[in-house]
Order: structure tokens, then sequence, then C-alpha cells
């Protein structure tokens, strides 16, 4: 179902979004930073994808070039299809324009996300005044339905108010329901829980999740915890240093073999089942730096092995298995599926 | 001086207007009307023209009688408002007396410079003492400093100086005097605005804590932080000052004849400029180079110190 | 409302101090101030017996308190005496030249509006493009033009090189107002020049400070054109800044034009200014000084009022 109640098309399946070898670069005193190193994934209609990784890995760069929004001086490179559309051949207002109907975001923080000087109704209104021509009334019932959605109370003379008469989760809960306004086929939520309180994320997942659900949409989560991503998605890509890593269905995350990375991950998380005392496992060492030259994955991987053994990926258990895929490249490396297929 | 804005907010994000407080508090720093405001540093570039004329200025003034061939400020070289010509004494023409302009441009920039590094100097030991002492002991000395600043502020500069030029008479030293007591009013401000930021700061209640007097306090461990403050300031307020004598000259209050200034001179350029319009040209020039050259300094010495403060 | 009558109110009373200090201010400079009125008036000629006389008919023989007290009660109940040369009431002609005044400040204001906000706007739109680089450097160099320097330069081009406006003088708008716009033209030019750059300044600083913004990002993503989002988003939180500058600029032309009236001879409380002090006409010196707080008290008020509704996270102290 969209926001206002159509049905969707049942029979649309299939890829709604495809990254291939997106890459952006950008120039500065102290170099050249290549924030993305050819980033490639696919989302699904109606399909939930979860985007791990830690601060600088690159993930939130990401969504920014996808939608168009990197800074003036970055150039971005590698193709986006949305729906059939090639998103790269579009100029950005143009490519702006198609996204803002059609794509939904919910940024990190709710404190800065909303102009201080306007009400929540004209924010909220704006964007679907301006794609669908909606008019004034409409609009507004529209609004109000969806942050009665949202699970903000008293919908109607909230309107009205400023952001700063909001908490920071019903703040959230704004910009989810105005990332709605639009029906959009597929809601991206960028850390969206990360500046909230412990208490307060789980009920803003939990409704992410549901109004997924309700409206058939597809979703892309991207977060640095591994826990938000773990129950709530279809399928989950692993990004480090700038490129995809690993790339798998949620449910396969840790069944091996898998990137050291995604290994390393696991082994951050504290298990209950686990003797006490036991030491959760931290890397050493730092994420590449964006101003290490292209390199190929298999020089990357080689480059990143130190960090990896530190942790003793190597273990007595990872080498029997490893062994055998020594033989094999070392990871399962999505990128160079795509330069086999050409 | 109520030629300055309050500030635009330079000081705290869009989020934190809560803190904001009304346009009358002086807790907050000040821009000059040519300085840039101040949001996120953008990095300018060292500005080396202004550099390199205010050097060339400077060194002009400072060498004046020692330079062969230029003639004194007072002597007739030649004809009234004569066009330029190959002498050195001659090179901009003379003026309306048939003084060298040459001589009489680095004469006042001899006068103007003197004027506006002593005034601020003035105004900054004004600014800096009132400030400090209001900043630090806040309470009544904020409210008597505050009073200070907004009655200073209150009287548009130029009325304020003639008030106090003919109170005082017009000769250099009154003149440089009542300059710094116009001026003070902005240093007054951005001391007492970066005391009261210092203070709150760990290192400050550590020395308190340890037992540190007062006057130490104020002096090792506030004052070096004033420093980048109101030192991206001074360019931009001499500018001021050159600006402020020169309109007080061309009023005619300024420095009495014959002592050359540029605001005289362009004033009494400006009575036969139907004629002779060139004869205005040499001062206009120099006085908004200079003037330039000021509000370039301070626009780079401004977006450094926002830097530094931003890398804490 | 109540709020915003305390609010006032407060105000006021914050300025109650400035006022005194000023005031008395004023009244002790005839202290300092070498020769007397009674000098002024009469000239060198006269004996210092008739001096004194004018003097003390005037009361300008009583110690500073008296003569203070005298004046701040008189004031009080609004009379601020009359001038020393042509015994007007000072009211009355500082009334006429406050109009004088203010017709220049408004046009100057006005059009340095028209001029510096969409230039500012358009030079964000491209931010870092030519237009946004070329009137920076336009901006600067304006700023450092003093204003006896744009005055001189404006009558160089207008009235020597193309004589199309008149030199100096002035014709009431009451009277002819196309004369009163020719003679206003250059004024309010010169005004304009230095007003228009400093509001062009701040407003393009400003901008860019709130293009930065997440809630602007926000925008983008949604889709909506540049143009809107510079009306909509970029366009009201920059308002507080030039609310402030506005009311600065306001105080500073109503009090401070001195230059430009002088030079074009118009009768506005600037000149007036300038020609008390040099005769030292004190009830006219003492007036200006009050009407000069006032209008920094009261410009205050409206700012901080503006503030508050612009930005409805202010709520009026």
């Amino acid at each position: 179902m969209t926001v206002d109640g159509t049905p969707r098309n049942p029979a649309e399946a299939g890829a709604l979004l495809e990254l291939r070898g997106l890459t952006a670069t950008l120039d500065s005193p102290a170099g050249t930073a290549h924030l993305l190193r050819g980033v490639s994934f696919t989302v699904e209609r109606g399909k939930t994808l979860g985007v791990v990784g830690e601060s600088g890995s690159g993930k939130s760069m990401m969504i920014k070039a996808l939608l168009g929004l990197t800074p003036a001086k970055a150039v971005v490179g590698g193709e986006s299809i949305f729906d059939g559309v090639a998103l790269h051949e579009l100029k950005p207002e143009a490519r702006r324009r198609m996204l803002g109907r059609r794509v939904g975001v919910v940024f990190q923080d709710p404190m800065t996300s909303l102009n201080p000087v306007r009400t929540i109704e004209s924010q909220m209104v704006e964007a679907v005044r301006y794609h669908k021509g909606m008019g004034k009334g409409d609009a507004r019932q529209l609004a109000m339905s969806l942050l009665d959605q949202v699970g903000i109370p008293r919908a109607a003379d909230r309107l009205r108010d400023y952001p700063h008469q909001f908490s920071g989760g019903m703040r959230q809960r704004v910009m989810i329901a105005m990332a709605l306004t639009c029906s959009p086929d597929l809601l991206i939520a960028d850390e969206a829980t990360t500046a909230l309180d412990v208490t307060i994320q789980k009920g803003i997942l939990d409704l992410l999740s549901e109004l997924q659900r309700d409206l058939g949409m597809a979703m892309i989560l991207v977060s640095h915890d591994l826990s938000i991503v773990a129950g709530r998605t279809d399928d989950v890509v692993v990004m480090y240093g700038g490129r995809v890593v690993d790339r798998r269905a949620t449910q396969e995350l840790f069944v091996p073999p898998m990137h050291p990375y995604t290994r390393a991950l696991s082994l951050a998380i504290p298990r209950l089942s686990m003797p006490s005392h036991t030491r959760l496992m931290a890397l050493t060492g730092a994420p590449p730096s964006v101003y290490d030259a292209v390199m190929s994955p298999e020089e990357a991987d080689a480059r990143d092995m130190v960090r990896w053994e530190s942790i003793g990926i190597h273990n007595e258990l990872e080498r029997s298995r490893h062994s055998t895929a020594q033989r094999a490249p070392l990871t399962e490396r999505p990128e160079a599926e795509d330069e086999r297929r050409g | 001086m109520s030629q300055q804005p309050p500030p635009t907010g330079a000081t705290s994000a869009p989020q934190d207007a809560s803190r904001r407080r009304s346009a009358f508090s002086l807790t907050r720093a000040i821009q000059l009307p040519g300085q840039q405001p101040r949001r996120r540093s953008r990095h300018t570039g060292v500005p080396w023209l202004a550099v390199i004329w205010l050097s060339v200025l400077v060194l002009a003034a400072i060498t004046a009688d020692w330079i062969p061939g230029l003639p004194s400020y007072e002597e007739k070289i030649g004809g009234f408002a004569q066009p330029p010509d190959l002498s050195l004494g001659g090179i901009l023409g003379t003026d309306g007396v048939g003084r060298s302009n040459l001589s009489r441009i680095i004469y006042g920039a001899r006068i103007s410079l003197t004027i506006a590094v002593v005034s601020t100097m003035i105004g900054l030991t004004i600014g800096v003492v009132v400030g400090m002492l209001g900043g630090y002991y806040r309470r009544a000395a904020e409210s008597v400093s505050n009073v200070i600043a907004n009655t200073l502020s209150a009287l548009p500069p130029l009325l304020l100086l003639l008030a106090l030029v003919s109170a005082m008479g017009a000769t250099l030293p009154t003149i440089t005097i009542a300059l710094g007591i116009v001026i003070s009013d902005l240093y007054i401000r951005m001391t007492k605005g970066a005391v009261i930021s210092a203070i709150s700061r760990e290192y400050i209640l550590a020395a308190r804590a340890l037992g540190a007097r007062d006057l130490r306090l104020m002096v090792r461990e506030v004052m070096p932080n004033l420093i980048p403050v109101l030192g991206s300031v001074v360019p931009m307020a001499m500018a001021i000052m050159i600006i402020v004598e020169g309109s007080l000259s061309f009023l005619g209050f300024g420095i009495p004849a014959p002592t050359p200034s540029w605001g005289g001179m362009i004033a009494a350029g400006a009575d036969i400029m139907r004629t002779q319009p060139v004869v205005i040209l040499g001062p206009v020039i120099t006085l908004f180079l200079t003037v330039f050259s000021f509000n370039s300094l301070g626009d780079y010495l401004a977006s450094r110190a926002d830097g530094r403060e931003g890398k804490l | 409302m109540n709020a915003t009558l305390r609010a006032i109110g407060s105000r006021l009373i914050y300025g109650v101090p400035v006022l005194i200090i000023v005031t008395a201010g004023a009244a002790a400079l005839l202290d300092f101030m070498p020769g007397s009125p009674g000098l002024a008036i009469l000239g060198d000629s006269a004996t210092p017996e008739q001096v004194a006389r004018i003097n003390a008919s005037l009361g300008y023989d009583l110690p500073f308190w008296e003569r203070y007290f005298n004046w701040a009660g008189q004031a009080l109940q609004g009379n601020f005496g009359n001038t020393l040369f042509t015994q007007e009431p000072v009211l009355e002609v500082l009334m006429r030249r406050l109009g004088v005044t203010a017709q220049l400040a408004l046009m100057a204001m006005l059009s340095s509006l028209i001029i510096a906000v969409p230039f500012a706007l358009l030079a964000a739109l491209r931010a870092g493009g030519i237009l946004d680089r070329v009137l920076g450097v336009i901006a600067s160099a304006l700023l450092s033009l003093p204003s006896f320097v744009t005055v001189v330069l404006l009558s160089l081009i207008f009235v020597v090189a193309m004589p199309m406006f008149p030199a100096t003088g002035w014709v009431p708008p009451t009277e002819d107002l196309g004369d009163n716009l020719r003679h206003a033209f250059l004024p309010v030019l010169a005004l304009a020049v230095h007003e228009s750059a400093f509001f062009y300044r701040v407003v393009r600083t400003d901008l860019s400070g709130v293009l930065r913004e997440d809630f602007v990002t926000v925008a983008r993503a949604k889709g909506l054109p540049k143009a809107r989002i510079m009306f909509r988003h970029a366009l009201r939180p920059s308002l507080t800044s030039l609310a402030t500058v506005m009311g600065l600029s306001l105080g500073r032309m109503l009090g401070g034009a001195v230059i430009v009236e002088f030079f074009f001879s118009v009768p506005g409380i600037g000149a007036e200014a300038v020609t008390a002090v040099s005769v030292k006409d004190m009830p006219m010196i003492q007036a200006i000084m009050t009407l000069c707080v006032l209008v920094y008290v009261v410009i205050f008020i409206i700012v901080d009022l503006a503030y508050a509704w612009i930005d409805p996270r202010v709520s009026v102290r």
C-alpha cells in the first residue's frame, strides 16, 4: 500500500535500485581523498537492505552520492540506476528532483534537520505540494494522518508548532512522517537512531519496520550498529574503507566463509554464553586512509591483513577453514564478480 | 562606536539561539563595518598587496625627512594646482597653494598612521582594562562596563569626536586621545565577551582551585586568549581611525594647517575640483588603498583566528 | 503582550543611565571648552563685562550641577531651550531637521536593501562563481571608501563631469517633490553606497552559513529547486542579522550622516550638529545628544522585537 492507501502493483519485483562501481573523490590540500572506492549493491523492491560500517567507511557518503547531495567539489563516478532510470546520466538538479519524489530520507541528527524558523506543517507539506501539486488543505490532511501514523499525539495542533517544541525522538518521528509524504518507493534511514537514546531507538526502529511492511516500500538502513541491522533487514552490505567487503542475506551474515572484517565484527559482539571475563576482540590499528591510492580489492585485502591478524582471525579454526579458501580469492568479492561479468 | 553592528550570531550556531540574548547585551563579539561577518572561516590567503602597500607607506612615512629631493610639505614648489611633472616633488602635481602633493601625502601618512597607532593603543588599554574587569568580576563590574560601552556607542562616533575635540582643542595629542576614547567601546565589548567565554573554561577553574589569585589569572591565563581575538580586530579598527580622523579634518576640525592630513587635502581639493579635478586623486587613492589594505589584513587575521578556535 | 511591554520597559530603563551620562557630559563640556557662549554671541570685540552679563542671563555662570538640573528639569517638560543665535525653540528646529535626515536615511536604507539583498541571493545561488567573487571584491572596495571620499567622487561624476544634479542645497518635499528628489539623489546615493555594500556582506555571509546547515541538505534531498530553497529556507534565518544591521544602519544615518549633509548642504541633524559644536550652541548640542541616545534606545528595542518575531526560539525577555 502507498501512503494514501492505493495498493502497490503486486507484480512489481526485482531491483529497485542498483549501484555499480560508485566512486567519489575530493581534491583537498592534503591530497586526493577517495571517499568511495567502487561501491556496488542492489536493493530489491519491498525489501530492506542494511548497510553496516564504522565511521569513515563511506556509508553516509554513499547515500549522499546516490542522492546527489555530495559537496560541490566532490567528483562522483560509477553508475546508479533507479527503477530503470540511469541517474548518473541526469543533471544534479534533475536527479534530485526525481529522487526527491520517490525516495524518502531520514537523516541522523533530528535536532538540526528541521528548519527552526518554520512550522512543522510548512516543512512537511512543501515536498508533496511541489512534486504532486497537492492543494493546501489536502496536504494538511496528509500531514496530519502521517503524524498520527508515526505516533505523534494531537497531530492537528502540533502542525502549527516549531521544531524546538519537540523532543529529539519526536522530531525524528516527524522526519519519518515528512519522508513519507510523497509515498516513496524507497526509504533511506541514514543512522536515523544514532543520535537518540537507546530507549527511544527501539521505538523508532519498530516504527520504521512497521511502516515498511504497511506501505511495501524498500528500505535502506544505514548504521554502525550491527544489532540494529541484524533483526530488521533482509540483506546486508558491509562497508570498510570506502568499499563493500561483504554482501549477503542477513540470515547468513555470520555463516563462513566471510570477509575478515565481518568476522571481526562478529567477534566483537558480546554473548551471554561466553565465560566470564572473556575479552572482547577489538581490532588494533586504524581503518585505511582516504588518501591511499586507488587499488584493487586484492591489494586492499593484502594491506589489511595485518589488522585482521591482530585479533587472530587466523586462529586454529579459521586457518583450517581458510586453508581451503586460500586457493580461492581471499574474500568473497562481489565487485570481482562484476568485473568478471564485464 | 555606533558604527558597529551587534553580532550576526557568528559566535553561536542557530540551534544555540535559546542562549541568544538581546541586541543590547554586550556579551557577543562585534564586527566592524569593513569586516566580513564571521560565520565559519573561509580561508583567505595572505593579502600580499595589502602588506606591501602598508610597508611601503610606513617606510615612506618614517624616512620622509631623509628622502632626497622631497620638498617639505610647506614649501611652494610650483604654481597653483599644476599637473604631474617629472620631478620627485611634482610627480603627483601640486595642490591649490602650490605645495608638492607627494610630499603632503607622505607627511600626511605620518600623521594618520601615528594617530591610528597611538589611538588604537589608548583604546586597547581602556578597552582591555574595563572589559577584563567587567568580564571577570561580572555583576556590578559588568553593569558598569556595559553602561560605559553603551554610552560610548550611543553617540555617532563623529559627533562624539567633535564634542571631545571642541572641548579639548584640536591638537595631535587631544585628537589622538579623543579617538582612543571613541574606539574603546569596541574593545570593551570584545574583551568582555572573550573574557567571559575564557573564564568558563576548565583550565581557569583548575587554576582557581589551586588558589591562583585573580590578578595573576587575568594576566597569565586570560590575557593570552584575548590576543588572537583582539589582534584580528585591530587592523579594522585602525582603518576606522584613519577614516574618522580624515572625516574630522575634512570638516575642518582636525589638525590645523599647514600640517597636512589626507582629509584636509581632500576637502581642499574638493573646493577646486571643478577646474582641477586631478588634485584630489592623489590623496583619494592613497587613502583608499590604505583603508582597503587594513581591511584586507583584518579579514585575513580574523579568518585565521576563527580557524584556530575551531580546531580546539 | 505583557511580556513585550515589560521587555520594552526594561530596555527603556536600561537606557536611562546612558541618557544621564551623555547629557551630563554634554553639560560638562561647557566647562572644558575655551571661550563661552557669551563670547561666541557677542564676538571678540565685546568687553568681558558684556560677555559675563550675557552668560549670566543665559545661566552659564552657574556651576555644572545647577546648570544640568535646570536643563534636565526643563527638558523633561519638553522645553529644550532656544538656539543660541537665532533664539528659536530648539525642539522645533530639531524636529524640522530630523525630518530631513529621516528622509535621507529611509531612502538610503530602502535603496540599499533593494540593491543588496537580491545580489546576495544571486551570488549565493552560485556560490564561488564569478558573480560571487566579483561582488565580494566590489563590496570590500566600497566599504573601504570613507564617506567624505564618496561624496567628493560622486560630486565629481554627477556635478562636474556630467551636470545632472544640483551640487548642494535642499528643497522640502512639501514645496516641490520633483526638486526635492533631485536634491536628495546625491546625498542618498552617497549614503547608499556604503550601506548597500555592508548589507550585501552581511546577508551573503549569513546565507553561506545557513546553506551549510543540515535542514538545507534535507530540503535538497526532498528535491526542491535551488531558488525555492534559497527563499523559503535560507533567507529567513539570515534575516535576524539583517534586522540588526538595518537597525544600526538607521541609527548611524540618523545621527551620523554628518559628512554627507555637510558637503551637500542638506539641512539635517548632522549638519546642525557640526554648526552647533563650532559655535558652542549648548542647548542645541545637548538636545542633539539627547536625541541620539533616544534614537539608539528605540532602535534597539525595535531590533529586539524583530528578532523575536523572526526567530520563534527567541523569546522577548
